[in-house]
Order: C-alpha cells, then sequence, then structure tokens
C-alpha cells in the first residue's frame, strides 16, 4: 500500500455462500486486502446474509463462515442487513429498552447489524466498491 | 469509441462469471471492447478464466481479443484455470496468468483505478 491515509475498500455481497463462488472470492480478496494494509468493510444483502450462521459446516465447499470469522478477527467490519436477517429468522430486530434487539445464538460473534442507510453510509467512507454476486 | 481518457481514469474489471451463461454478458463484453489500451485491466477470476480460452468464437470474447489487441492488460487466476482443468496452452495469447490474482487486483484497484466494475 503507498504510505499515507489508510484507504478503505467497501464490498457488498448479494449472493448465498455454497450458491456460488462469489462469497469465496469476496473472502478471498477481503483477506489480500487486509494483509496490504487496506480498512475493508463487508455489507451483506439479501441471501448473502447466510454467510454470517454460526456453525457453518461444509464437507467439501468453502468454508465461508470460518473466512468471515477470521476476517472479523483481523479487523475487517462486517456489516449485515436487518431487515435481510430479520426476515430469515437470524434477528428478532424488536425495540428492547428503546434499543433494536440484535441478540442472537445463529449469528457469528462481531457481525454488525444495519439498514440500508447504514450501507449508503459506508459507501461514504470507501475508497472503492466491489461487488459480488446478484445479477 | 472511448470508453476512458485521460490520467487517473484507468479502469479496472474484475469478472467472474461465464462468456455465455448469462444474459447481462453483452452488457459485460460490450464495456470490455470499449477500453482503451493501457488505461485498463480485465482480471478474470472464479468462471470468469473461462473467458481466457483461446478458439472461442462470438461477441462476447472477441471484446477480451479487442482489449489485449488494444494494449489493456488482460489476467487470469491460475488457481481457478488449474482447477477447470484448462492448460496454460490453451489461454489466448497475451493473457497474464498469476496465482495472486486478488493481491495484484485489489492494489491496481485500489492504488492506480479511477473506476472499478465488479461483474
Amino acid at each position: 500500500m503507498v504510505e499515507g491515509r489508510k484507504k478503505t475498500v467497501a464490498m457488498m455481497l448479494f449472493s448465498a455462500p455454497f450458491s456460488s463462488q462469489y462469497a469465496d472470492h469476496m473472502c478471498h480478496m477481503a483477506e489480500k486486502a487486509l494483509e496490504k494494509g487496506y480498512n475493508v468493510e463487508i455489507f451483506l444483502y439479501g441471501d448473502a446474509v447466510h454467510a454470517q450462521m454460526s456453525e457453518q459446516r461444509p464437507k467439501t465447499f468453502f468454508p465461508v463462515g470460518d473466512a468471515v470469522r477470521r476476517l472479523i478477527e483481523k479487523g475487517a467490519a462486517v456489516y449485515s442487513c436487518e431487515i435481510c436477517s430479520i426476515a430469515r429468522g437470524y434477528i428478532k430486530g424488536e425495540l428492547k429498552d428503546g434499543k433494536k434487539d440484535y441478540s442472537s445464538t445463529k449469528v457469528i460473534e462481531g457481525i454488525r447489524f444495519c439498514s440500508i442507510y447504514g450501507f449508503v453510509e459506508m459507501l461514504g467512507r470507501a475508497d472503492k466498491v466491489l461487488s459480488f454476486g446478484g445479477s | 469509441m472511448a470508453f476512458v481518457r485521460g490520467v487517473g481514469m484507468r479502469i479496472c474489471m474484475l469478472i467472474m462469471r461465464t462468456a455465455f451463461s448469462e444474459e447481462d454478458s453483452e452488457r459485460l463484453f460490450g464495456a470490455v471492447r470499449h477500453v482503451v489500451g493501457s488505461d485498463a485491466a480485465i482480471y478474470l477470476l472464479g468462471d470468469g478464466v473461462l473467458c481466457a480460452r483461446k478458439g472461442q468464437k462470438g461477441y462476447h470474447v472477441d471484446g477480451i481479443k479487442d482489449a489485449l489487441s488494444k494494449g489493456a492488460k488482460v489476467c487470469a487466476c491460475s488457481r481457478d484455470l488449474r482447477a477447470r482443468g484448462i492448460p496454460s496452452g490453451e489461454i489466448e495469447t497475451g493473457i497474464e496468468m498469476t496465482d495472486d490474482l486478488e493481491g495484484i487486483f485489489i492494489e491496481d484497484a485500489m492504488e492506480n483505478a479511477g473506476r472499478v466494475f465488479t461483474w
């Protein structure tokens, strides 16, 4: 990386893990970006929120869950669409003591939830944006 | 037609799809065909490496050949070529192969590109 301000790359994943290689490609790319000293922010949208599921145990496929956990440990900020996650039963997202309830036993530790407005803010912080999947 | 001109307008494209399987191939390779010379780099990853095979016919793969002939850098992931059983002898002349496509792409995209497209 060129010396100076640390640049940020935003990566959007639209496809579910294990249905195509997009999640694999995004994880490899994010890992490489972190190695090279860039900030990495990831947004999971639609069926891509399944990448946040804890206890994934693929026998032959690339282990997306392990890769997401490793990315978080290395400093990547992984955001997940709250509406997509509520729809798929990962979180309740209901108000509890004036705050939204994002507690879940089904999600990898360190996943952050935000609305589509949070995604727009993420785009504002990014120097470059890469999208993976969708059509 | 000039798709990209001027300093700082380098375009980096990351292609992860096949040339023939999806309906948007015309959009994708239409854009590839209009990149200009060394201002452009095309990276083929995953199923995108299938675009690198020589001997294919049609509008889609002609896009890669056009880009090469205009001086664009085209780079394919050798891991993904091996995974799909494509030997290096079957790759279009001029396409570079590397095991570290992600590393080369991310650095080019972050440091040199004015625009980055992923497909």
